[in-house]
């Protein structure tokens, strides 16, 4: 840590959107860069809501940081492999110029004692899609998924390492590309990696289909493998857990929160393995999420059938065709099973 | 320069063990004071000042590292 100029930011406001592009639904992220602002890599992984020591550790965090200082010390002849790693070319450059966000101010002064409009880190997202919506704009599946988890194509990273396979899942991508477990990744679509969070970055702004190549150590060897992404391979993704699914709902189920059923639950219910089956567990009552409770659903009632949809989902799949399929202020008509009769209302889409 | 080293370690278990979400429930002013508070007269740790801390890391010519901790 000595060997690096360490800063900490705790708020969004006026943050730097043309430098620092992360997964804003974490609360840690890090970043290791050059004085020039060249970026040479990412730090901060999270895939659910438990404890953030099953993606990222103290040891993980070292092992980053000391591959991120190598960057540096090869810097610039290794600018090549750091090319893909810059930031994109942001809508907006600070999140104070989205729509959303334009009532807050571009710095808090904490000495004067401001300690409220902060703007976190998941606003940025939420803005985002709020102006997508607005604009009766689809999603796309890169808006929807973000940052997905390399474990979508069966690639599981040790959290314990900077970039270590844990373990491969059988027939997925990661095994066909012939990846094991306890290979080292050195780069990823030529760039280089020193975290999970870099592989993410390079899968965030993959296209589906794309073929990228990865080099990988093993047995002190290194070896080139073709990593091929399936067409819609991020919609497995679970994005329920990630504070911007607050704003999905208030766009896709009016504040409905949804649960899956058990296997058991779908059996006493009479709902097929493959059928939708989705139960109210929380009913919104504030404002534009309490548009569900508004049109008539309550607690406990299990969705069957989504704007024609009866195709087993999750409630992220259900996001992604509410923001994908439907426009804002469109009216979709669902079924749910109350106390085993059939029902049908129309939610409004926000 | 063990007490130097002590601290450097404390500030990162701070940095790294403030993620977890089971942080004892405070009000959002007592969290960013606090942090404020252990953060702020760190040799270690410029605090929310990404243009000073730019312009040491090209005084030094050392690397960066940024962390970003929205606290909730």
């Amino acid at each position: 840590m000595n060997e690096f100029v360490c800063v900490r930011l705790i708020q969004g406001n006026g943050l730097d959107l043309t430098l620092f592009q992360f997964d804003y639904d974490l609360t840690f992220a890090a970043f290791f860069l050059n004085a020039d602002r060249t970026l040479y890599g990412r730090y901060g992984t999270r895939s659910s809501l438990k404890e953030a020591e099953v993606d990222m550790s103290m040891p993980g965090f070292r092992e980053a940081l000391s591959a991120a200082l190598k960057l540096h010390r090869g810097y610039p002849d290794n600018r090549e492999a750091l090319a893909g790693k810059q930031a994109l070319e942001p809508r907006f450059k600070v999140p104070e110029e989205f729509p959303a966000l334009r009532e807050f101010k571009l710095k808090l002064d904490y000495e004067k004692k401001e300690f409220n409009g902060c703007i976190h880190c998941h606003q940025v997202r939420d803005a985002e899609r709020k102006l997508l919506r607005d604009r009766n704009e689809s999603f796309s599946d890169r808006d929807m998924f973000p940052w997905p988890m390399p474990d979508l194509l069966g690639l599981v990273f040790d959290p314990e390492h900077r970039a270590t396979v844990k373990s491969i899942a059988n027939g997925s991508p990661a095994a066909r590309a012939g990846f094991r477990a306890g290979d080292d990744l050195v780069s990823m679509s030529g760039q280089a990696l020193v975290s999970t969070a870099d592989v993410q970055w390079v899968l965030h702004n993959a296209a589906d289909g794309a073929k990228l190549p990865v080099r990988v150590r093993r047995d002190d060897r290194e070896a080139t493998l073709t990593l091929e992404l399936p067409t819609g391979w991020r919609r497995a993704a679970d994005v329920s857990w990630r504070p911007t699914s607050w704003d999905l709902r208030r766009m896709a189920t009016g504040g409905l929160v949804l649960e899956n059923l058990t296997d058991d639950e779908r059996r006493d219910a009479g709902v097929k393995d493959d059928q939708l089956a989705l139960r109210v567990k929380y009913v919104g009552q504030f404002g534009a999420h309490a548009a569900g409770r508004d049109a008539g659903f309550q607690k406990g009632d299990i969705v069957i059938e989504y704007d024609g949809v009866s195709k087993r989902l999750t409630e992220s799949g259900l996001f992604a065709h509410a923001t994908q399929v439907r426009k804002l202020r469109d009216r979709v008509p669902i079924t749910v099973l109350r106390n085993g009769e059939k029902k049908k209302l129309t939610l409004p889409m926000q | 320069m063990l007490r130097a080293t002590v601290s450097a370690s404390w500030l990162i278990a701070v940095a790294w063990l403030s993620v977890s979400t089971a942080a004892v429930a405070q009000d959002r002013k007592t969290k960013i004071v606090n942090d404020r508070d252990a953060f702020k007269d760190s040799d270690l740790w410029t605090y929310n000042n990404l243009d000073a801390g730019i312009a040491q890391a090209k005084k030094t010519g050392r690397p960066m590292l940024v962390v970003l901790r929205c606290i909730p």
